[in-house]
């Protein structure tokens, strides 16, 4: 294979990048996940995005991914924010451009060859439903086009200057603006969700970008690790999958099939549940509080590394806690009752529940979560059978390693070559007629 | 026209006429190979065990056909302590099967002919004591081997020779499989179920996705394929504890996918809770096996060292210690140990002291209470954990600083 594939998690508070490239399957690249913050230092007047700042004081400008669907009719390639005096749009494109160009050089690290084509997976939080959703979808794809656009005129210009002036950057991005012509006045695609997450959008030569459903890549993720030790027994396997990331959670929901005859695989994903801010950055604050309230003082970052270790703790009884799982859950269930699949849900193999995620580790999350499954299911009027088999997914991969999956399993399954065969269907009817597909697991 | 009972009277003189000549077939039978097939041919008529000598595969290949050797079965069977099949097993399995018609009778003939010999050999009898026994009939190892080729044979062929209309081959391939079942289950299913589990792949691999598919959906069936997994994981633990690395090796070697993952996960369940009972070479054999189905994998590695989920661990256990250092001379010697693992191991450690003073720096101190506005200078009143390669330096957990008013 000598195209490369790149998937960026491109996320509220920090960003997950993957990528694969080689001949082998499992030739799965490197990982990194780093702040999505864009620190801009005002004595050299340099921008820059990285876990490793060099100390001095700084201007930045956090939750850019949060400020665009929060306002997305305001201007995105005009009028510069306050602080860092560069606009939504110069922002989304450097986060965007610094992630592409990193990973590059990851992936130029580890392989003798460049890739002759370059596809970039960025991950599409599930913005659906709510209002401003395609104008937020639109300015996203813009930046994207731009960040992609920069990128590929020199794919090495950020390992040779990682940091470049507001300056500079603002001159690079109006020039490949007017040579996209997008501008704010740019008509804004509304084509829906379904749409943006089929395009494939090519750039210039050798490199092109999708959008991936954040839910549908992770339950990518879950599907391949889960089975990866089995060559055999594939068969009907529908997942509810719960990403939990620092600023949102996504719900969605993916289910692959195998014709009895042929035995194809057709990977399928349904319309995900709208955004929700309950997420891991609220339980974080929570133990802050905790920890606070009985006499001991901890900072954010201690009480994040708490949460992410998974580990027994005294927070974990607390009522703001039980609180936290139950918010987490409550849409869940709203999404299983609502959900859009008429043709395999009610019936036989039972939903496998993945959760994802950072905070996905947290000690009765799951449990919460698979309980909100079964009750959405039981609203439906799913046969008990059914209902009883639901069961969390758990990854073949176990410990420190299932952890790292758990963490980056959009960025995984964003990378992965096989995420162009998952179709979208707005929803699956009733059966019509007695298809024979693989429902059970094989004998062997 | 004969009428039912003058045919009768012809078959019972066929038959005189063939005991008669039968003691002096029977003597030219070891020398003339002719005599042995004819002699044979004439025990089966008149119903009579043939002597074992004579029972060889050749023999019965030349005399009989495919489809009356799959009817005398039982015939053929060895009895001496186990039931053995293999001769007209294998005899049949030198045969042709070029018709759907006489793959159909051949499996029809075998289904009937192994039930009327479990039937047979398990009616109940009446002992000495006038107790009643119920015999076992216990087929040998060699028999289940045999029957699962021909079955394997006979349903291969069956198939392909049913291209049009599959619902009747599928029914007797149903009956086939457990006739098979019946056969493994009057053996010692333990040592036999790696014939069995492998009859499954073999299934898998020749018959068409569809037939293979219809077949395993069937619940008898797939409840005969787990009964022998099963079986096969209880051989494998045996084989483990009693020393056999040998039959080990052979079980282990037969599972596949995540039938074998979950007999080695067994085996590595029964290596950690019996480590006295198991032999060194055996747990070293299944502990590489382990690793060399977890090796297929590329675990996933972090560009940056510092992002690994295993340094939050690492954080977190040496934020505990500090906290308990406090409680006495023991706690604060775990906390030595402690540092020095997360130092030496994982390149993480402490960073500032609790009590100095230091300049403020946003990246690497966090003040407390929050929003309380910093100072030039700081007071740490909670170590911070930094990572560390020599050369990078990564705050995982920011030192918790006081204003100095």
């Amino acid at each position: 294979m000598s195209n490369a594939l790149i998937g960026v998690d491109w996320g509220t508070h920090s960003s997950k990048w993957n990528w694969m490239f080689g001949d082998e399957y499992f030739n799965r690249g490197e990982f990194n996940i780093l702040p999505s913050d864009v620190y801009l230092d005002p004595s050299s007047d340099r921008i820059f995005l990285s876990s490793d700042l060099p100390r001095g004081d700084f201007i930045f400008e956090s939750g850019i991914k949060g400020t665009l669907i929060r306002d997305p009719y305001g201007p995105f390639w005009t009028g510069p924010r306050r602080q860092v005096k560069l606009t939504l749009g110069e922002l989304v494109s450097f986060s965007l451009w610094s992630l592409l160009s990193e990973v590059y050089e990851s992936l130029q690290r580890n392989n003798s060859t460049e890739p002759s084509q370059i596809e970039v997976r960025f991950s599409l939080p599930n913005w659906v439903g709510v209002a401003g959703a395609a104008e937020a979808r639109s300015k996203y794809e813009q930046a994207a086009r731009v960040a992609c656009y920069i990128f590929m005129e020199d794919r090495k210009a950020w390992m040779e200057r990682p940091s470049p002036s507001r300056d500079e950057w603002k001159e690079i991005v109006r020039n490949v603006l007017s040579e996209l012509n997008v501008s704010d006045d740019t008509e804004v695609d509304k084509s829906g969700f379904q749409s943006a997450i089929q395009k494939k959008f090519d750039v210039i030569d050798q490199i092109s970008f999708r959008f991936v459903a954040e839910s549908s890549a992770a339950g990518l993720t879950g599907l391949r690790e889960f089975e990866a030790e089995l060559d055999r027994g594939r068969h009907l396997r529908k997942i509810l999958v719960v990403d939990i990331g620092a600023g949102s959670t996504d719900i969605g929901y993916v289910l692959r099939t195998i014709a009895a005859v042929g035995a194809n695989e057709v990977l399928v994903q349904l319309p995900p549940a709208n955004t929700c801010e309950v997420a891991g950055k609220a339980l974080t604050e929570s133990i802050v509080k905790i920890y606070g309230v009985r006499g001991e003082r901890i900072g954010f970052d201690e009480a994040e590394r708490r949460k992410l270790s998974g580990g027994e703790d005294v927070w974990l009884d607390d009522p703001s806690v039980k609180e936290w799982k139950r918010r987490i859950a409550e849409p869940v269930e709203t999404y299983v009752n609502e959900l859009g699949d008429e043709r395999w849900l009610p019936y036989e193999p039972s939903l496998h529940v993945l959760v994802t995620g950072g905070a996905s580790v947290v000690k009765g999350l799951k449990a919460e979560i698979l309980a909100a499954v079964k009750r959405g299911l039981e609203q439906r009027n799913v046969d008990s059978k059914v209902i009883d088999g639901t069961s969390l997914m758990t990854l073949d991969s176990s410990g420190r390693f299932a952890n790292d999956v758990n963490r980056l399993a959009v960025a995984l399954g964003a990378a992965s070559e096989e995420l162009p065969r998952l179709s979208y269907h707005e929803r699956l009817d009733p059966p019509v007629s007695d298809v024979p597909m693989r429902a059970k697991p094989g004998w062997t | 026209m004969t009428t039912p009972s003058e045919s009768r009277k012809e078959v019972a003189a066929q038959k005189a006429v063939l005991k008669a000549s039968l003691p002096d077939l029977l003597r030219r039978a070891s020398s003339d190979p002719k005599a042995a097939e004819e002699a044979l041919r004439a025990c089966a008529m008149l119903r009579k065990k043939p002597p074992i000598s004579l029972v060889t595969e050749p023999n019965v290949s030349r005399a009989f056909s495919a489809i009356e050797i799959s009817k005398s079965l039982s015939l053929f069977s060895n009895p001496t302590e186990s039931v053995s099949l293999s001769v007209p097993l294998t005899a049949l399995r030198t045969k042709h099967l070029t018709d759907r018609k006489t793959a159909t009778q051949v499996a029809k003939a075998l289904n009937r002919n192994i039930t009327k010999l479990l039937a047979r050999n398990t009616k109940t009898t009446r002992s000495s004591k006038g107790i009643k026994d119920k015999p076992t009939v216990l087929f040998t190892q060699s028999t289940v081997a045999d029957s699962a080729s021909v079955v394997l044979w006979i349903l291969i062929r069956l198939f392909e020779l049913s291209e049009q209309n599959k619902a009747p081959a599928l029914a007797l391939a149903r009956a086939l499989i457990n006739s098979l079942r019946e056969i493994w289950r009057h053996s010692d299913r333990a040592e036999t179920a790696e014939l069995v589990v492998n009859f499954f792949h073999l299934l898998r691999k020749n018959l068409k996705r569809s037939v293979y598919v219809d077949l395993e959906d069937d619940e008898e069936i797939s409840g005969f394929a787990r009964e022998a997994n099963a079986e096969l994981a209880g051989w494998a633990n045996f084989a483990l504890l009693d020393g056999r690395l040998k039959h080990l090796k052979a079980a282990i070697r037969t599972a596949e996918g995540d039938e074998r993952a979950k007999i080695l996960s067994q085996l590595q369940e029964t290596c950690r809770t019996h480590p006295s009972q198991v032999l060194p070479e055996l747990v070293e054999w299944v502990a590489q096996e382990i690793d060399r189905v977890k090796q297929v994998r590329k675990p996933l590695v972090a560009a940056d060292a510092s992002q690994s989920s295993d340094l939050n661990y690492v954080a977190v256990s040496l934020l505990d210690a500090w906290n308990a250092a406090t409680e006495g001379d023991r706690a604060a010697r775990s906390l030595v140990s402690i540092e020095r693992l997360a130092r030496d191991l994982f390149s993480v450690e402490f960073a500032d002291s609790v009590g100095e003073v230091v300049g403020f720096d946003e990246q690497t101190h966090e003040i407390t209470p929050p929003g309380k506005p910093a100072t030039t200078s700081v007071r740490v009143v909670r170590p911070g954990v930094r990572w560390s390669d020599g050369t990078r330096v990564r705050s995982l957990v920011r030192t918790l600083v006081t204003p100095i008013d």
